[in-house]
């Protein structure tokens, strides 16, 4: 067999096998069954010629053509209207301790209705629910649960809060916003647990109606965002200063502490200076232990002397409430007064131990101490 | 008869067996080697295993088949072998390098693209010219393909014989690859090589021996921005050790088997189990202990370990890194260790525990999944007191169970409740599963009483994590999750549960082959059995209305090819199950296979005439030995007779490529054709068998069907007969 005839026929071989394994899977996907979506028009997205959209809902500012999705795979394109798929489709429901969104500064110890749908519009290696963020909302069990549901639902609870959270809660931007403005109707409060990888127009509308945001801050530098979250580090920065100047919204940013990879001490003193310089030393900020979890579940988690160098460069930078996550019983859980350095919130994981906070002021020193403490 | 008279200046006898036996010898012991690396790179599950092996039977098989079909120069035979011996290192470099190439963290997940390409790349370098090589070493013997057939197994038994049990116990994978590759190249230069070589075998010389020194840094570059500290290839995978800060985390196959400090995987694999029942004395623990399990279980005042690990470099390791607060507890006279297979512990002890703790990886393989079958759930029952707590935990998720996990997991859990009355399985991103005779209760207040009683010290398992963690909205939510699962039972000779990991794995990538497996969960029997056994027989018709003979020798042979990989698979699979994961014998199962496999071919060679009516009883003879395995699998077999098995298989197998290719050749000169199919019939059997059909269907329904599969072909020879 010469060259050419050999190539010719692995070339055949190799089309045959490529086509039949190609349709095989089609025919699977044509027999599944049809998918219970919601088909409600999505906001901020403007037609453009030949039934094609732009999204402009967050900086990927996706462009799509008919029956296309963005890339949080929730997102449609149908004959030139764009919809979400995933309006009151919640695929978690759970009460959970409002610590452990974290939010330290935030009605503590009080008990917080969570809920998400699937989608994501970033694809993090260390995502903790992937298996509901990396989804397409087909792919994932859902039950309808409708906004004045899911507030009847957290009254039932007796939860003073609603939280959006888990996966992203920007790809279900009007499920969330309608049911933040149905919770605030009963008095109940709305936290988002975003990446904050929105566009301003969303997001000045989105502070409007809730009442903290926690922002997770994957790292502070543009390189590893581009390799373990692809995304872009910027638009967080500016939605982060964007939260922060709006009244009436508290905020909170989280910054997941992964070893090697966001952990020198360099970026952390970075991160710390720009929080100061553009935001100020109220904010928490609190860097949570990585546990190896998805594609980077063989990672070893930080260790704890690497956390505790990251909160003394925060502390030393003049940041005031700075927290270790996700290690019970360490002292960085607690909140200290930043005046008198007296304990004022003891937690050992999410339980609360002892509260020396009065009327938002300090027991010891009467300073005023930042957050919505009741 | 006089072979190669001219071109060869140093003519011995040898020439007719020095490169077919080299070429058995390679090909074997460099499979061997390929496997454990690509297994410990790509993270070996059925699935990684079944496709690198695939692949390389696949090249093998079709550079049999494509070989050239003329006699090239002599120069250009040796080289060949040059070539391979050269070009195997460098494939095993890429593969380590291979995460700078497709941009992943070391430790993270590829992709199964990825690993597809990477299994067909880099076995396409070795496999195909290997292939090629046995048509070849037919060319220059004249044709006498049985003679290469012969020295080729023997070399292929002899190779996998000394890698087993000589080069592994001692040497890591590019080391032991590059000993067998200076052996290699010596006996080929200084057998039938040519003195014009001397520069390449010199270069090749220098360059395999710089290739075996580097192994460590290699993989020190590999781990970067991690610190590595030791690295070993043991009989059972690659340990490592890598340090972060104050932390050490051993890996196994690049899967982390623990890091020190991490007392929320230690505490919460001991603790839910031993505060069920904390006067628990007798304490069986099987698995990782030493990187802190060991020291939670002592702080039970009553309580006395037995220790049992398979690996013992895997505590040598350990210890050599672990701080001394944690290796003294090795010496504490409550703990007793045993280097063993957990489940042949299990099976032979006579005593009775009062807390069993599992703490091995989950079940992502056959070998592992032996410990969570229904039958060896059985055996810890009955070496469990009455109030016995048996206990494993396995990672999850904590928040959303995708229709994935939930079989995975109503897997596990509906194969426990077959054994015990009581279930209960503890929230959140570790699912630990607690099973008794008597009542477990997941009640955080009386835990948390428990945990004050016995003044145990905790920080995870401890009262101000539990009533989160036991939150009844929580325990009842997985509950729920668990019970609408579909509930399969994983047995040891059904072993689902596997199948089920596997799917949970492939869902974590994205694109179309991520949801493959995921898709063949749902599969019926029909489209995976039923109709590739129509499809043969339709090609069975195809080929008999035919005029030409070749079908009736071919067919039989790529039948083999696909009957002797899977028996093996078979066979290995049930010796764990049965006798442990005892490396020297299942070397010596491999190795009794390719003994059958040489004997069988001599047997084939002795014959004089070899005719038709061979292959029909070699036929028979299979299918009377598929029918005395399915009854052999019925009972608890005798260690010697999985010997005997392989050995006859082999045998058969040995025997019908003689026969078959005898007869072939008389009608047709291509010697590659049934060397090709042989190899192709088993690349189709090491794809599908332990990932797909063994975990699907089970051991018996497979053989059953091996059984329809070489039935029809017994009646398609007897319609051979019948036209002849």
């Amino acid at each position: 067999m010469n060259r050419r005839k050999f190539l010719k026929t692995t070339g055949g071989i190799g089309l045959v096998a490529g086509t039949s394994i190609n349709s095989f899977l089609m025919d699977f996907y044509a027999f599944g069954e049809t998918p219970n979506l919601s088909k409600v028009e999505a906001r901020f997205y403007r037609k453009l010629p030949d039934r094609e959209i732009e999204c402009f809902l967050c900086p990927r500012n996706c462009k799509l053509g008919d029956k296309e999705r963005g890339y949080c795979g929730v997102r449609e394109n149908i004959d030139g209207t764009y919809y979400t798929l995933v309006y009151g489709k919640a695929c978690a429901i759970h009460v959970d301790p409002i610590e452990k969104k974290p939010f330290f500064h935030f009605f503590p110890k009080s008990r917080a209705l969570s809920i998400a749908t699937a989608g994501c519009n970033v694809n993090c290696k260390f995502c903790q629910n992937w298996e509901m963020s990396q989804v397409r909302p087909e792919q994932i069990r859902h039950i309808d649960f409708p906004p004045l549901v899911v507030v009847e639902f957290a009254k039932k609870n007796r939860c003073p809060s609603i939280s959006y959270t888990y996966t992203e809660p920007i790809v279900f931007y009007e499920y969330m916003i309608d049911t933040s403005k149905e919770a605030q109707k009963v008095g109940l409060k709305n936290t988002v647990v975003t990446g904050g990888y929105i566009n301003p127009e969303p997001l000045h509308e989105l502070v409007e109606c809730v009442d903290a945001i926690k922002v997770d801050l994957k790292s502070f530098s543009q390189d590893f965002y581009t390799k373990y979250v692809r995304g872009e580090l910027q638009p967080v920065l500016d939605a982060i200063k964007t939260i922060a100047n709006s009244r009436g919204v508290w905020l909170e940013i989280v910054y997941l502490v992964i070893p090697t990879l966001n952990d020198s001490p360099s970026e952390i003193k970075l991160l710390c200076q720009w929080i100061m310089n553009e935001i100020g030393p109220d904010v928490p900020l609190h860097f949570s232990r990585f546990h190896p979890m998805y594609l980077l579940k063989n990672l070893p988690p930080t260790p704890i002397p690497t956390l505790e160098r990251a909160r003394n460069i925060a502390i030393s930078e003049g940041i005031h409430y700075v927290y270790i996550g996700n290690v019970p019983g360490h002292e960085g859980e607690s909140t200290y007064c930043p005046y008198c350095k007296n304990l004022l919130v003891e937690r050992v994981g999410y339980q609360i131990q002892k509260i020396n906070i009065k009327h938002g002021k300090c027991k010891f020193c009467q300073k005023s101490i930042p957050g919505i403490w009741s | 008869m006089q072979i190669l008279p001219k071109i060869y200046p140093r003519n011995l006898e040898l020439i007719n067996i020095i490169p077919p036996f080299l070429l058995g010898f390679l090909a074997l012991s460099y499979q061997i080697f390929f496997l454990r690396e690509f297994s410990a790179y790509f993270f070996g599950n059925e699935m990684t295993f079944g496709i690198c092996l695939g692949s390389w039977l696949l090249w093998g098989g079709l550079g049999s088949i494509l070989a050239p079909r003329s006699k090239p120069g002599f120069l250009m035979f040796s080289r060949i072998y040059y070539g391979v011996i050269l070009i195997f290192p460098i494939s095993l470099i890429i593969l380590r390098f291979s995460r700078f190439i497709i941009h992943v963290l070391p430790g993270e997940m590829p992709g199964i693209s990825s690993m597809i390409i990477y299994s067909l790349a880099l076995s396409l370098l070795i496999s195909f010219p290997l292939g090629i090589l046995f048509v070849l070493n037919t060319y220059y013997l004249q044709g006498n393909l049985s003679q290469v057939y012969i020295m080729e197994s023997l070399g292929a038994s002899i190779g996998g014989l000394i890698v087993y049990l000589f080069i592994i116990p001692i040497l890591s994978n590019w080391q032991g690859a590059a000993f067998i590759g200076v052996l290699s190249i010596c006996v080929v230069f200084f057998s039938f090589g040519r003195r014009k070589h001397a520069v390449l075998f010199v270069f090749i010389l220098v360059f395999l021996l710089a290739f075996g020194t580097l192994d460590f840094s290699s993989q020190k570059f590999y781990w970067k921005p991690f610190q590595l500290l030791q690295s070993k290839d043991t009989p059972y995978g690659k340990v490592q050790v890598l340090k972060t800060e104050n932390q050490i985390s051993l890996y196994n196959n690049n899967l982390r088997a623990y890091s020190y400090p991490d007392l929320a995987s230690a505490e919460e694999s001991v603790h839910f189990a031993m505060l069920q029942n904390p006067t628990a004395k007798n304490v069986l623990l099987i698995g990782e202990g030493i990187g802190g399990g060991i020291a939670q279980i002592l702080k039970y005042p009553r309580a006395e370990v037995d220790y049992v690990e398979l690996d013992p470099d895997f505590i040598r390791i350990s210890i050599r890194h672990l701080p001394a607060k944690e290796t003294s507890i090795v010496k504490d006279p409550r703990i007793h260790i045993y280097y063993q297979d957990g489940r042949a512990f299990l099976n032979k002890t006579s005593k009775k525990y009062d807390v069993i703790l599992l703490n091995l990886p989950e079940p992502a393989t056959a070998q592992i999944n032996r410990f969570y079958t229904k039958e060896f759930f059985g055996i810890a029952r009955n070496k469990m007191k009455n109030n016995g707590v048996f206990s494993f935990c396995v990672p999850s998720s904590e928040n959303y169970i995708s229709p994935e996990r939930q079989d995975f997991l109503s897997s596990l859990y509906a194969t426990l409740k077959e054994v015990f009355p009581v279930v209960k399985v503890v929230p959140g991103t570790t699912n630990i599963f607690l099973a008794s005779l008597s009542p477990i209760s997941l009640d955080s207040n009386e835990i948390m009483h428990k945990i004050e009683q016995f003044n145990i010290q905790n920080t995870y398992v401890s009262p101000q994590i539990l009533p989160y963690r036991l939150s009844p909205l929580r325990v009842q939510f997985l509950n729920e999750q668990i019970s609408s699962g579909k509930k399969k039972i994983n047995k040891d000779f059904t072993p689902i549960s596997y199948f089920y990991n596997s799917v949970l794995w492939s869902t974590q990538f994205r694109g179309l082959e991520s949801r493959i497996l995921s898709q063949l969960s749902e599969g019926k029997t029909f489209w995976i059995l039923d109709f590739p056994l129509i499809l043969f027989c339709s090609v069975l018709v195809f080929f008999g209305f035919k005029r030409k003979n070749t079908p009736f020798y071919l067919v039989p042979l790529a039948l083999m090819g696909l009957t002797t990989i899977i028996v093996e698979i078979i066979i290995i699979i049930s010796f764990q199950i049965c006798y442990g994961y005892l490396y020297h014998s299942i070397s010596l199962l491999f190795a009794s296979f390719m003994t059958g496999l040489f004997v069988g071919a001599l047997y084939g060679k002795a014959r004089k005439n070899p005719g038709f009516r061979h292959i029909f009883f070699i036929q028979s003879g299979f299918i009377l030995l598929l029918v005395l395995l399915f009854l052999f699998l019925t009972t608890i077999p005798k260690e010697y007779l999985f010997f005997v098995f392989l050995f006859s298989f082999g045998f058969l197998g040995g025997y019908l490529f003689i026969v078959s290719n005898y007869l072939f050749l008389q009608e047709k000169k291509n010697y590659g054709l049934g060397y090709g199919l042989d190899l192709l019939g088993s690349f189709i059997g090491a794809l599908f068998a332990s990932s797909l059909l063994i975990p699907l269907f089970g051991l018996p329904s497979l053989i059953k069907y091996l059984v329809l599969f070489n039935s029809f072909c017994l009646l398609f020879l007897v319609w051979g007969m019948y036209k002849k």
